[in-house]
């Protein structure tokens, strides 16, 4: 049975010594960040990526991947205790996690989410073993018109998810397009957009960009407003572990958020932030007594708080099948896979079958740390949250600074991370999205490079596109998606939004 | 004039500017060469559609009448904000000359004290407790190649 020699493979993999290590530190790392707020998972897999230059592909992607899920992790626990969301996918959990919090139940709150990020992990995890290599197969026939159209189809569907308007979202993907034009044009070489800068030769690179946009303009942001002091909740942590009521409480909406979650995270633009507010919306419409919620109901906690962790499990599947990253995070994991010569596509499975199941395998092992992790040491996390952020800001700074540097040893990545940075910062204050820009930069050359061999194919005829089985269908859904928010609007006065209001703070 | 309106308008300026300078740089790199699409095609098309995005954001702001939330932000954020990109690009024009260490401990003592005033005891102790451990971490243990500069580390 190939399925159980590729578990035997995974295990083989992620329970090597040095392997188990880098899982341990990087799941420590991504709950360490989640907790704190304003210092994201980007600014420390920046941090982090000169040090992966010495390792193996399969050992670096195995410790970013874990500061990735660790973060979702580490995020809820800020949410509960403090009342900030330590991560953009926890913000609905500050509403009954805090309210648990306040009525002295932090521990069974801090616990229930624990084992429902676990489970759902874990659902994620199982699923991609079953669903990512037949996806992986099947993309392997795909031909440019097929590459072009699903590429579309991902950048689509990641405005489509965007927070706010759509058609700024559009916009921004437009922009990352012409951001992903900037070098040597893939057929002539003809160098565009490089203003005869040597270092765009070979375009602007993902990481420098995406730190600017996320990790710089962040503090940009939290330095222009108020510094909330933050209050912790003064509680002893007693009785962790869930009684059997909460169990009973929560096991259908830590049922049905691993399944919610898992499904949005296959789609560009989904995944943890998406899935955890559906999922709240979902449990408070499918409760016997809805009035509980935002009161400290437990459902409202145990749903979102897997729906996310299983979201970042499912937006591995995209990202390693079919090489399109769901978002920044995942924008930096290519890129660092890159940096090490591996292009995730598919085929990685075929290519690097250690690598693929390697991870899978580190992500089983890492949700067991996380659990074994987090429970005992809420209390050091606790601690770690009175790190006034005057004595932090400087440090995020200085990380992306010397992450930056160290990627080509050059300072003009650092110029090209402080321009990112103004401009993400001006993005944020004008109520643009910078996802579906990042989607866009990473895809952008590919995309070019799909849709002119595709057109060399057919001797400069678009038809290619409309004329083969799926791609046809890839840009019929394409301009669905498009379209149904403007039929939407035609309907009902105000946005059409994925989203439920802000958290309804 | 509501808030969002106006922003609406004046972002949306900026971006048909973004958009046609992108147009105009497509244009110089060729459309059409030899017979194909040439490698200022695809640009073409993208930036054409940014324009148009843009024009439909500048219209619909005209419909709008959505209030903004009241902007917040104070002149002292602003301050804080040109201090820390000050710092930043500092970094980055230093560094080749001053070396890793000098510029490190500069950085760190410029944010600590300026932006968020930290005590200047406090200030100067993190900065070099800082700088020595991402030094001991990064250089050192790490191998990350950084500017020597003026100081034999």
């Amino acid at each position: 049975m190939a399925f159980f020699d590729h578990i035997t493979m995974a295990f083989a993999v992620s329970l090597e010594p040095m392997n188990l290590v880098l899982c341990f530190v990087g799941v420590f790392l991504g709950t360490m960040v989640g907790v704190l707020p304003g210092l994201g998972p980007t600014a420390v897999i920046s941090l982090l990526l000169p040090l992966t230059f010495t390792m193996t592909p399969v050992q670096s992607i195995i410790m970013l991947a874990g500061i990735y899920y660790g973060a979702y992790y580490g995020g809820s626990t800020t949410s509960i205790l403090v009342n900030i969301p330590g991560e953009a996918a926890s913000v609905i959990t500050c509403l009954d996690g805090y309210q648990m919090a306040r009525q002295g139940r932090a521990g069974p709150a801090l616990g229930i989410s624990a084992f429902g990020s676990f489970i759902g992990g874990t659902f994620a995890i199982l699923m991609l073993m079953l669903v990512a290599p037949p996806l992986a197969r099947a993309a392997l026939r795909f031909g440019p018109p097929e590459n072009a159209a699903l590429m579309f189809f991902g950048l689509t569907m990641a405005t489509y998810l965007s927070s706010g308007s759509t058609l700024k979202a559009l916009m921004m993907m437009a922009f990352g397009l012409l951001l992903g034009a900037i070098g040597k044009d893939p057929v002539s070489g003809t160098m565009r957009y490089t203003l005869d800068i040597l270092e765009l030769g070979e375009g602007l690179g993902i990481v420098p960009v995406v730190m600017g946009l996320f990790g710089i303009s962040e503090v940009l942001i939290n330095l222009e407003g108020k510094i909330r002091e933050r209050e912790i909740f003064k509680t002893k942590f007693k009785n962790l572990l869930p009684t059997k009521t909460d169990w009973k409480e929560a096991g259908w909406p830590i049922a049905r958020g691993s399944v919610l979650g898992f499904s949005l995270g296959l789609l560009p633009g989904g995944g943890g932030i998406i899935a955890s507010f559906l999922s709240y919306a979902l449990e408070k419409k499918l409760s016997s007594n809805p009035e509980t919620f935002g009161k400290g109901a437990i459902a409202g906690v145990a749903g979102p708080e897997t729906a996310n962790n299983s979201g970042a499990g499912g937006t591995f599947i995209p990202l390693l099948t079919l090489g399109i990253p769901c978002n920044a995070v995942l924008a930096m994991l290519m890129g660092a896979l890159m940096i090490h010569g591996v292009t995730p596509g598919p085929l990685l499975l075929k290519d690097h079958p250690h690598l693929f199941w390697g991870v899978v395998g580190s992500m089983y092992v890492g949700n067991i740390l996380l659990l074994v992790l987090n429970l005992p040491l809420i209390g050091l996390w606790v601690q770690i949250l009175k790190i006034p952020y005057r004595y932090l800001f400087p440090l995020i700074i200085l990380f992306c600074l010397i992450g930056a540097y160290s990627l080509n040893n050059s300072v003009s990545d650092i110029v090209i991370m402080g321009i990112f940075g103004i401009i993400g910062f001006l993005l944020k204050k004008f109520g643009y999205d910078a996802a579906p820009l990042i989607l866009a930069l990473v895809l952008g050359p590919m995309f070019e490079e799909a849709i002119t061999q595709s057109l060399v194919f057919s001797a400069g005829s678009f038809s290619i596109f409309l004329s083969r089985p799926i791609s046809l269908v890839l840009i019929v859904l394409s301009f669905v998606l498009l379209v149904y928010p403007c039929i939407l609007k035609a309907f009902r006065k105000g946005r059409p939004s994925f989203l439920p209001p802000q958290a309804e703070d | 004039m509501g808030n969002v309106m106006k922003r609406d308008l004046v972002t949306g300026l900026v971006w048909v500017g973004v958009g046609l300078l992108f147009c105009a740089g497509a244009l110089r790199y060729k459309l059409i060469h030899l017979g194909a699409y040439g490698p200022g095609f695809y640009p073409f098309i993208v930036a054409c559609a940014l324009v148009l995005l843009s024009a439909a954001l500048i219209l619909g702001s005209y419909r709008s009448r959505e209030e903004a939330a009241p902007d917040t932000s104070a002149e002292k954020g602003l301050r804080k904000i040109v201090l820390a990109l000050i710092g930043l690009f500092g970094f980055g024009i230093l560094l080749p000359y001053a070396g890793f260490l000098l510029t490190t401990f500069i950085l760190l003592l410029f944010l600590l004290r300026f932006i968020e005033p930290v005590r200047w005891v406090a200030a100067v102790f993190t900065a070099a407790a800082t700088t020595g451990v991402c030094y001991a971490l990064f250089v050192r243990w790490l191998g990350v190649q950084m500017p020597r500069g003026i100081l034999y580390f």
